[in-house]
């Protein structure tokens, strides 16, 4: 039989807000109503359904926020994606996350094993879950709601000892069913069903089908976004960059979890922090190669970023990833490891922090003219093989620096050579010119020419 | 019985004794003269190595390319901040795979992340790097931390001034000109003392007594190499 976990997040609408709550008292109002609270405003005696004056004058110091149906929407989507990694049979439902785990039970162990996994899990990403299992969502949300979590071949006797007054029903409906003398719900499944049905409204009969096992709810599964767009908000601006890291973190682990999920990765990927004076502050990182990890895309985004001084404080951080490509599996050889992952993430880190102008691969093009031959470029293009060529120099100069019209005058003689290279003729830069060798003051070797035109000598390169 | 507890470490290379031999992982120079001054003869494969000398431009680079050659992988080899530009055709010349060069030009305050960050990097074989700012003993002690857990080597030319200060760097050598070549003196390396300068005959010679070969193809060149 097909069994459903229901997930319920007690501090979903403070941990929507993006609220540090742990270690403040903080509400989240609506219409003038307390709608959450945390443990410390809990403690100073605020409670959920108060009105907002009240809990003011309970507590002067408490931080209050209005409810955003739509932070609430995007965090359950973020929660969704997240779990998504366990099941592949994921619903938003009734302010939490309607997992089917029956398949997941041979990937994860029983459902013990399952709920250790995903309370380990969730504390791991900073929430709080309350889990139970049952043969339908709201068979599943019953338990949770009671605190209760019966193994498998217990669900229904648990069900028949929860009292009638647990069941999520109106109150009139609750009263009618406690006149005809129902007290638990096993007294409601024991009396004749279709005496039942003549006897209550239909939605409540079907309620209890369903709570039942008998009944399913469709439920439109959740499928992950083509395009990963999160952001976190928070409470008070922040002013340090420093302070992001938190954010940034939470936000990078959910974007590498949605790439893993499409077996996807990303070579560009897009932050926008918002400040308090409504500014926008865009970034765009272009990655060497697709990364998928969380550090492939922390570390270069927390390198640029940590160039970033803000005017005023943040209010928002965003991450979008738009670009994605196709993940291949790394190939393993069972003797030589390749290091094509580590030698990326290096390039990444060395261009996001320092630019991408500062690493150069030397390259050789199909040119006589040294000058031109020997080459420094950002990318890995094509390197011409060399052909048979005398000697050239460890070091060249750019340009080449002048020795005016004796190399002897100024210190170098000649060793060996001459080399001609006449060459450049069809781009209007022609070279007709005699390469030599020399001691230059009896100690280093240099690499000098003669140009056939001005009948100048230039310095091109040393050889040591 | 601390012998045994310390094994693991003598084993991997992380710690020696001044008179015995250890059994770090070593690339040969290119020098064999020079391979007979050091204890594992070579150079030590994942550590910082320091050459101190005045000559920015020509025996550091001899020595790093002399090992370049004599051992090569799949792995990337780095010139950081180098003092000019090198030469692509020569680097060929030298038998090195120009495609696994990096040339990076960094500013002075960056120099040791940057020297860390390459040095972590497992992708990364060898890297020989110009100080242009002087680097503390903290920054050294980590880039040598750096190479033995990024199993990369790590060259560092700096001024001979530092010669007298002490320093993280398990090796240690001074290089100095001499008519010949250079002279290199490595007065401190893992698993023994001090050694005696020696003398590694540099380019110079080559070209005043030409290799036979190497003779017929500038003279066959001084007649073809009009392009």
């Amino acid at each position: 039989m097909v069994i459903y976990a229901y997930l319920k997040f007690p501090n979903l609408l403070l941990d929507a807000q993006g609220v540090s709550h742990h270690n403040e008292c903080v509400t989240i109002h609506q219409q003038g109503h307390i709608m959450q609270c945390s443990e410390l405003a809990l403690a100073a005696g605020v409670i959920p359904g108060m009105t907002l004056s009240m809990a003011m004058t309970l507590c002067p110091k408490l931080l209050t926020k209005a409810y955003q149906a739509d932070a609430e929407r995007r965090l359950l989507h973020r929660l969704a994606l997240w779990a998504y990694q366990y099941s592949h049979q994921v619903a938003i439902w009734n302010k939490g996350l309607c997992i089917e785990v029956s398949k997941s039970k041979s990937l994860f162990g029983d459902l013990t094993e399952l709920t250790q996994t995903l309370k380990n899990a969730a504390a791991s990403q900073s929430f709080q879950i309350q889990i139970a299992f049952g043969y339908t969502p709201e068979m599943a949300a019953l338990f949770v709601q009671e605190g209760l979590r019966p193994k498998e071949n217990a669900f229904h006797k648990t069900l028949s000892r929860i009292a009638i007054d647990a069941a999520t029903i109106p109150r009139e409906q609750i009263k009618r069913l406690k006149n005809m003398g129902f007290r638990t719900i096993g007294d409601y499944f024991s009396a004749p069903s279709r005496a039942r049905q003549a006897r209550i409204h239909q939605d409540t009969f079907l309620y209890f089908d369903a709570i039942a096992g008998r009944h399913q709810t469709p439920l439109s599964w959740f499928s992950p976004p083509p395009v990963f767009d999160q952001s976190i908000e928070f409470l008070r601006g922040l002013e340090s960059i420093d302070m992001l890291k938190f954010p940034i973190n939470h936000l990078t682990q959910d974007a590498a979890h949605w790439l893993k999920q499409r077996l996807c990765a990303t070579s560009e990927i897009r932050w926008e922090i918002t400040l308090e004076d409504r500014n926008s502050h865009h970034l765009k990182i272009s990655l060497n190669h697709p990364v998928n990890s969380v550090a492939g895309i922390a570390n270069p985004s927390w390198l640029q970023l940590e160039k970033f001084f803000p005017e005023s404080p943040m209010t928002s951080i965003r991450l979008t990833i738009q670009q994605v490509h196709q993940a291949s599996p790394q190939k393993r050889d069972l003797f030589v490891q390749i290091h094509d992952t580590d030698r990326s993430q290096l390039l990444d880190r060395l261009t996001a922090r320092l630019g991408k102008e500062c690493i150069k691969t030397p390259r050789r093009l199909q040119d006589p003219r040294p000058e031109y031959a020997n080459q420094l470029d950002n990318n890995n293009h094509y390197t011409y093989p060399l052909p048979n060529l005398p000697p050239r120099p460890i070091w060249l100069l750019d340009p080449p620096e002048s020795l005016g019209s004796s190399p002897e005058k100024a210190g170098h003689t000649l060793l060996q050579g001459p080399e001609r290279i006449e060459s450049g003729w069809w781009d209007f830069e022609p070279a007709c010119r005699r390469y030599w060798i020399c001691l230059f003051q009896h100690a280093r070797i240099s690499w000098i020419f003669q140009d056939q035109h001005s009948k100048s000598w230039w310095l091109a390169g040393w050889f040591t | 019985m601390k012998t045994n507890l310390l094994r693991p470490l003598f084993d991997a290379g992380k710690l020696w004794q001044g008179n015995t031999e250890t059994t770090i992982e070593v690339t040969d120079t290119g020098f064999p003269e020079l391979n007979a001054q050091l204890c594992s003869q070579g150079w030590p494969a994942h550590m910082l190595i320091e050459f101190l000398t005045d000559d920015f431009f020509s025996a550091p680079i001899q020595c790093a390319l002399a090992t370049w050659q004599s051992h090569q992988d799949a792995r990337w080899i780095a010139f950081v901040n180098p003092p000019l530009t090198p030469c692509t055709e020569r680097l060929m010349q030298e038998g090195i795979d120009t495609q696994k060069v990096d040339i990076i030009h960094v500013a002075n305050d960056q120099l040791a992340w940057c020297l860390e960050q390459i040095t972590l990097a497992e992708s990364t074989r060898s890297v020989i790097a110009w100080e242009t700012e002087t680097l503390t003993s903290t920054q050294l002690r980590r880039l040598q931390l750096a190479c033995q857990r990024g199993h990369t080597q790590l060259f560092l030319v700096r001024q001979p001034v530092h010669q007298h200060q002490a320093s993280p760097a398990p090796v240690r050598a001074r290089i100095d000109p001499s008519i010949a070549g250079f002279e290199i003196t490595i007065f401190k390396q893992p698993g023994t003392n001090a050694r005696p300068p020696v003398v590694i005959s540099s380019e110079l010679s080559w070209i005043r007594k030409p290799n036979p070969a190497k003779r017929i193809t500038c003279v066959k060149h001084d007649s073809s190499g009009l392009h």
